[in-house]
């Protein structure tokens, strides 16, 4: 985590002024935006494995599609059951 | 709109869609199929995301343009079209402007055509971007004998003139000819009186003669003053009918007196023929029809006159006192009036030397006036 960040948690400003990183916004498991993301690793509609700077983000569900994707962020759309962090060496 | 292109990329893989991500090209709608992947980028990045595909290699395929900027160019192509479209607005704009009927409605008595010539003196159709002074037209049109109101209205290339006409001058009647009095029909008692204009003469219980007046054509005003008016109203009353009729203590009949005559008709295919008379003065006849053949249809009528003499027998009526009386009676009922109550019946039987002297009496109410 950077300096700047870490003020932010410890000071308890808004987590929205943070500055890079990696930052998911959920919305009622429908949709999840991930910002910070280094590219996909796996995509199927149960599976998704995006990669970051450190480690993965695993987001499993059914019907799940990647709706956007820049350089920063990546939407994912779909049923999402479950989001967890792949420490996986090979990323 | 915004413009967007739809790729697809050969290889079930996400390196394509990493690597175009990583340099700043925004992918959407990413769909993973078996045989590749496919997105949609902006029309801006449409060169940048060709020329990355082409660097790395990648065999892909544009599915789709969507956009102002291609439509406008497949519309460049149709130009034919565009242009037809152009020329019929055109025309139709032009169209609208143009005033070609005149409809007039409303009027019954005023012939339409004074009314369209009265029109066409200020408008005369067919006419192109006129513009109509209606308040002109509608003096124009009230100038015409016979119309009270008139409303003129442009819809489409017609002018509408909706007209209301006078009300017709009403013949009015003058009552004060001819005031004639309400008589009596009947000699009667008054049962009722009811009057609707003049002065009553009678009132209920008054007898009353045949001729006699019931209503005055007048209303009193003051002492000595009288001014005249129609006579109306209804007045009823009881009348007594009476029909008697003699009957004497013989009756003539007709007895035969052993004699005939037969005459045969023949009719074949229904001719008719004149009858031939029988030779007796008194005759009672029978007629018959025989028919001759089922194929032919011939037909004859055999009469047969019996002569007979007029007697007078011995005649009772007290015998047939009832059916005397059901006949007086039916005569008398074909006199009374209709809607008449019948109120009472009776019947008087007088003995006489040579006969009897039947009376009917009917007691009815009905309107006398």
């Amino acid at each position: 985590m950077s300096v700047y960040n870490k003020l932010i948690v410890k000071l308890g400003l808004p987590l929205s002024d943070s500055v890079g990183g990696v930052k998911l916004c959920m919305v009622d498991f429908m949709c999840v935006l991930i910002e910070g993301h280094r590219g996909i690793l796996k995509y199927t509609p149960q599976e998704i494995t995006v990669r970051l700077k450190k480690g993965n983000i695993v987001a499993a569900g059914q019907g799940l599609t990647i709706e956007e994707i820049n350089a920063d962020e990546i939407l994912i759309k779909g049923n999402i059951d479950s989001i967890k962090r792949d420490y996986d060496k090979q990323s | 709109m915004i413009n967007k292109v739809k790729f697809k990329v050969k290889g079930n893989s996400a390196y394509p869609v990493n690597m175009l991500s990583k340099r700043g090209i925004r992918l959407s709608k990413i769909r993973f199929t078996d045989d590749g992947v496919s997105f949609v980028v902006d029309a801006k990045d449409y060169d940048n995301c060709r020329e990355y595909l082409e660097e790395f290699n990648r065999k892909y395929a544009v599915l789709s343009e969507k956009g102002i900027v291609y439509y406008w160019r497949k519309l460049k192509k149709r130009a034919g079209l565009i242009a037809g479209a152009a020329i019929f607005l055109v025309v139709a704009f032009l169209y609208s402007l143009t005033i070609l009927t005149i409809n007039i409605s409303g009027n019954s008595l005023v012939p339409t055509e004074v009314i369209r010539s009265k029109v066409c003196e200020t408008v005369n159709p067919p006419l192109f971007n006129a513009k109509i002074d209606r308040k002109r037209l509608e003096k124009c049109i009230l100038s015409i004998d016979g119309i009270s109101s008139v409303s003129v209205e442009k819809r489409g290339t017609a002018i509408n003139i909706k007209v209301l006409e006078e009300l017709p001058i009403l013949d009015i009647e003058d009552i004060k000819k001819g005031f004639q009095p309400i008589t009596s029909k009947y000699d009667s008692v008054v049962t009722r009186v009811i009057v609707t204009g003049g002065t009553p003469l009678v009132k209920s219980g008054q007898a009353v003669k045949k001729g006699q007046q019931l209503i005055a054509p007048y209303l009193m005003a003051g002492e000595n003053n009288t001014v005249m008016c129609k006579a109306g109203g209804e007045v009823y009353g009881k009348v007594w009918l009476t029909k008697s009729k003699v009957y004497g203590n013989t009756k003539l009949k007709f007895k035969r007196t052993g004699n005939k005559s037969v005459y045969i008709d023949l009719k074949p295919f229904n001719w008719i023929k004149k009858k031939k008379e029988p030779p007796f003065a008194h005759y009672q006849t029978k007629k018959e029809i025989i028919y001759i053949g089922d194929i032919i249809p011939l037909k004859a009528v055999k009469y047969t006159y019996y002569e007979t003499k007029p007697v007078y027998v011995e005649y009772d009526c007290y015998a047939d006192i009832d059916l005397l009386i059901k006949e007086l009676s039916h005569q008398l009922e074909e006199e009374i009036p209709e809607g008449a109550t019948r109120e009472r019946k009776w019947y008087d039987i007088k003995k006489l030397d040579k006969g009897v002297n039947l009376v009917i009496y009917y007691e009815i109410e009905t309107l006398i006036s």
